[in-house]
């Protein structure tokens, strides 16, 4: 039995003149109907490269799937056309909270004006129980003062009013799967806080499966019941948040754990830049990793599981803890 | 029906800049006399038939007892070799000479414009056939396509207009198509497809409008140099025929009498040459106050 989105053996690469450069190698990535799954890792690790993978959006001619299948509702989206993709997933049955509020609206339009022509277009509606249910839509992201805010152009809204209106487009497109790619990155911590709220709210509220991306372990923990742990485009670590938060077992993952802000000053126990050469055919963390043992330069550690759905890659997943 | 008047709406931007150029145009003392001019030219274009003082002589009225007489008060310009008074054809050229170059720059840029944004939105073999036509065109001697015109429609004054539209289309196409290209890996767009909005939308309401600033610019450039080359044509015989009072042609028929008229070929010149001197004051200034390296404030 499939799971109602799952992706299998997935392999992305980038061609550049130096040949062909893989970014991303994920051997399994499940999540339910309904669920929120976040995905966790530092800048460049593939975060965005999967979810433009999965809208079928990479850029073209450089970025490729070499291999893999991504099934969602029982379908196999790297095999349907450009066409099928635009007129049957995008937006209709999954869309996408970009990471940038700032560069995501077209400059020359109206807010009101790009909300309501994905309303239009989405939803069938036409005048006046158009601009109501964008009234609506404004109301669901908590945007205040909707009868003023749709006359605005991008520009002259805020960071958050903007990340707001990019959701309520995202979710007037009535997507039952939704990529947030680090929704809340460029915010102040309290929109944040709202914003994340929000989410989980929605996500209750229409039953809808999201797939959250995020650099910050700590919002992970909040909002998503499974986490995965993505590093240089490989899951490194996976399980249910409280376990992975609890009892990380891969370095790196408790890297992240320890570079949440807390109330008392905690060091960062482990290197955040490369204190050794790469492993060639090793371990990716090697080069970061202070606990690299000989056995990490041979092999590339593969998913086990350690403790229920709890998986890591790591040959040392039995000792590091700390 | 629809994506039109949003692509109506659209033109905004560059209108803004557009006027954004004249606001900081007016700060120069030649800019801003260049500007009056042109408006000027404008308004004679306009009244032209409360202007001139003998609107027939514009078109075939003769004269006989007045022809080539001297300018006086009552022939400001003189008279031409049917007794014309000069002033009121000049003036009338006015008029013709705007008339053509509007059109014919606005045709290039509902060819060149769309094209563009087609080849720059879709990429890769669109954008291939597209931009090597563009080159096809770009590499016609504009002089001897109108004359190959000429030779094949007649020649007259839409076919110069024609001519001119087909060698000028092209350079719209790149500009837009360099903006669209840029444009279409900008995080709007990509949002935009995410939710799945279909092609030609992306390209008419997002790419388009967000590329059209600098044609509307370069398009308020060239108006100088389409007025230069119809006045060639018609010079050549390849644009306006007789009666036309277009000053090409009314310099290219004063040849025969300029050893003893001189006002025959001088005013219709001078109109001519502080027209085209306007107009590229002009568009030197909008691309010194578009360019952040020139650009003295």
């Amino acid at each position: 039995m499939r799971k109602y989105f799952e992706i299998k053996n997935l392999s992305v690469g980038f061609n550049t003149f130096e040949g062909i450069r893989p970014v991303l190698n994920i051997e399994e990535l499940a999540i339910d109907r309904g669920e929120t799954f976040g995905l966790v890792g530092e800048s460049g690790a593939g975060k965005t490269v999967l979810a433009l993978t999965i809208l079928g959006l990479l850029p073209k001619p450089a970025g490729m799937i070499h291999s893999g299948e991504i099934w969602f509702d029982g379908e196999d989206l790297t095999k349907k056309s450009e066409r099928e993709m635009a007129n049957h997933y995008r937006g209709s049955r999954i869309s996408m909270i970009f990471q940038d509020p700032m560069s995501t609206l077209n400059p020359v339009f109206t807010v009101g004006h790009q909300i309501t022509r994905v309303i239009e277009k989405q939803q069938g509606l036409k005048g006046e129980a158009c601009e109501k249910r964008v009234l609506e839509m404004l109301d669901v992201v908590r945007l205040s003062d909707a009868q003023n805010m749709i006359k605005k152009y991008p520009h002259e809204l805020s960071g958050g009013q903007r990340q707001r209106v990019i959701i309520a487009i995202a979710l007037s497109c009535g997507a039952e799967f939704l990529i947030a790619d680090e929704p809340t990155r460029n915010l102040d911590v309290t929109i944040q806080a709202g914003i994340l709220k929000l989410i989980g709210d929605l996500q209750k509220e229409f039953n809808i499966s999201v797939l959250f991306i995020a650099n910050n372990m700590g919002l992970v923990n909040v909002v998503c019941r499974n986490v995965g742990v993505l590093y240089k485009g490989k899951m490194v670590e996976k399980g249910t948040s409280v376990e992975v938060i609890h009892n990380a077992k891969h370095p790196y993952t408790q890297t992240l754990i320890s570079a949440i802000p807390r109330d008392k000053s905690e060091k960062l126990k482990f290197a955040s830049v490369a204190i050794k050469p790469e492993a060639e055919h090793g371990c990716p963390y090697y080069a970061r990793c202070v606990l690299a043992e000989d056995q990490c330069t041979q092999h590339v550690p593969m998913l086990e599981a350690v403790h229920g759905d709890h998986e890591v890659a790591c040959f040392l997943a039995d000792r590091s803890n700390l | 029906m629809r994506w039109f008047f949003d692509f109506i709406k659209t033109l905004q931007p560059g209108i803004r800049e557009l006027r954004m150029s004249f606001y900081l145009l007016n700060r120069n003392r030649l800019q801003r006399f260049s500007l009056i001019i042109i408006i000027a030219l404008v308004l004679v274009a306009i009244f032209a038939p409360v202007i001139a003082p003998y609107p027939s002589h514009a078109i075939s009225a003769t004269n006989p007892d007045d022809k080539l007489l001297a300018p006086s008060a009552k022939y400001l310009f003189g008279t031409d070799e049917l007794g014309r008074d000069l002033f009121s054809r000049v003036i009338y050229g006015t008029r013709i000479s705007l008339q053509t170059a509007l059109i014919a720059v606005g045709l290039a840029m509902l060819v060149g414009v769309p094209l563009g944004a087609i080849a720059g939105g879709l990429g890769g073999v669109a954008d291939e056939i597209i931009m090597r036509i563009t080159d096809v065109f770009l590499s016609f001697p504009p002089l001897l396509l109108a004359i190959a015109i000429a030779a094949f429609l007649g020649p007259n004054l839409e076919n110069a207009m024609l001519s001119i539209v087909i060698s000028w289309w092209p350079w719209y196409t790149r500009i837009i198509r360099g903006q669209a290209v840029s444009i279409r890996e900008r995080q709007f767009v990509r949002a935009a497809r995410s939710i799945g909005t279909p092609v030609h939308r992306i390209i008419f309401n997002h790419i388009l409008p967000n590329a059209f600033a600098p044609v509307i610019v370069q398009a308020s450039m060239d108006i100088g140099g389409v007025i230069l080359t119809i006045a060639s044509l018609s010079f050549l015989g390849l644009g306006a025929q007789p009666p036309t009072p277009e000053w090409g042609l009314l310099i290219s028929t004063s040849r025969t009498y300029f050893l003893n008229a001189w006002w025959y070929s001088t005013f219709p010149g001078l109109a001519i040459f502080i027209t085209v001197l306007v107009f590229n004051l002009i568009g030197d200034g909008i691309r010194e106050v578009l360019d952040p390296r020139t650009r003295k404030f």
